[in-house]
């Protein structure tokens, strides 16, 4: 919690360097604690990788419709402050639930991995299996 | 067909990384919205099944040469699974520990994104968003000034 709210406090002294896409209201702040590390070989951050896969995904290009994608910054949530997670996942489209795949790429101690939920759909089938 | 619900965690990294602490956040978000639906269940029974029926599959993928290439590799399995047909998705779900060496991987690797790539995207948000900038500056200077001009002209009809 101690490196959560000192990232946080950092972060917000951190002046913005660019904004992602520019004047959209969920856009990705790109700061200097972001672009640093980028140019100096170092660790990729949450908003450099959150905003390389919009690039990646092209202004065009949507996602199929079977597949739920999810920031990093919405793992790294869930891992440290779950009930704000798990209210604002609530509040989001319930169909989440109903896709074939959730992607999400997490980042833990300065370490990027990719998960993968295959069939989040059916998992409510196989707990009431389970159950009886 | 195999309906069964899992879960995988890529990982370009070998050895001692834990992901309990994931696997928990995750069920408890599952069991949250299954308890919508099943409600005659506890929720701590609930968690315990789903923690049961959502299988986690730890793939250690073949390591970096560079630690920091993590999140490059991790933009570049997303994007290809985002944009890869059924048949490519398959593929990595499918992928276990022991694909380490396959021509999936070797193929792959050489479509990853590089530091530079991204650099470069940076540079170029950067520079539209100076640019935009830069012109809404001029549209507000003309502005001021066309207002400028305007008050002189009402300023000097009233001296006249």
């Amino acid at each position: 919690m101690f490196d959560v709210d000192n990232d946080i406090i950092h972060s917000n002294l951190s002046s913005v360097v660019f904004r992602s896409p520019p004047g959209e209201p969920d856009a990705i702040d790109i700061t200097e604690d972001d672009v640093d590390p980028l140019v100096d070989g170092g660790h990729l951050s949450d908003g450099i990788v959150d905003f390389y896969s919009l690039v990646l995904l092209g202004p065009d290009m949507g996602v199929s419709s079977n597949i739920a994608t999810f920031t990093s910054l919405f793992a790294t949530l869930l891992m440290q402050n779950r009930a704000f997670t798990l209210a604002s996942l609530a509040s989001q489209a319930s169909s989440s639930f109903e896709r074939e795949f959730w992607v999400m790429a997490v980042v833990r101690h300065r370490h990027w991995c990719l998960a993968i939920v295959v069939r989040p759909n059916e998992l409510a089938n196989c707990v009431i299996k389970l159950a009886t | 067909m195999n309906n069964t619900p899992f879960w995988v965690i890529l990982d370009p990294k070998r050895g001692g990384n834990d992901y309990r602490g994931l696997k928990k956040a995750l069920g408890d978000c599952m069991m949250y919205r299954l308890h919508e639906k099943i409600e005659t269940l506890d929720k701590a029974v609930l968690c315990s099944l789903v923690g049961k029926a959502l299988t986690l599959r730890h793939v250690r993928v073949p390591q970096q040469s560079d630690s920091s290439r993590c999140g490059l590799f991790v933009l570049g399995l997303r994007t290809a699974f985002i944009h890869g047909d059924d048949e490519t998705r398959r593929l990595l779900c499918a992928l276990t520990s022991l694909t380490k060496k396959s021509s999936v991987w070797t193929g792959f690797m050489s479509t990853l994104p590089t530091r530079k790539d991204v650099i470069t995207a940076c540079d170029k948000v950067r520079r539209q968003g100076l640019k935009d900038n830069s012109n809404k500056g001029k549209s507000t200077s003309s502005d001021g000034q066309a207002k400028r001009t305007v008050v002189g002209m009402v300023e000097a009809a009233a001296a006249a």
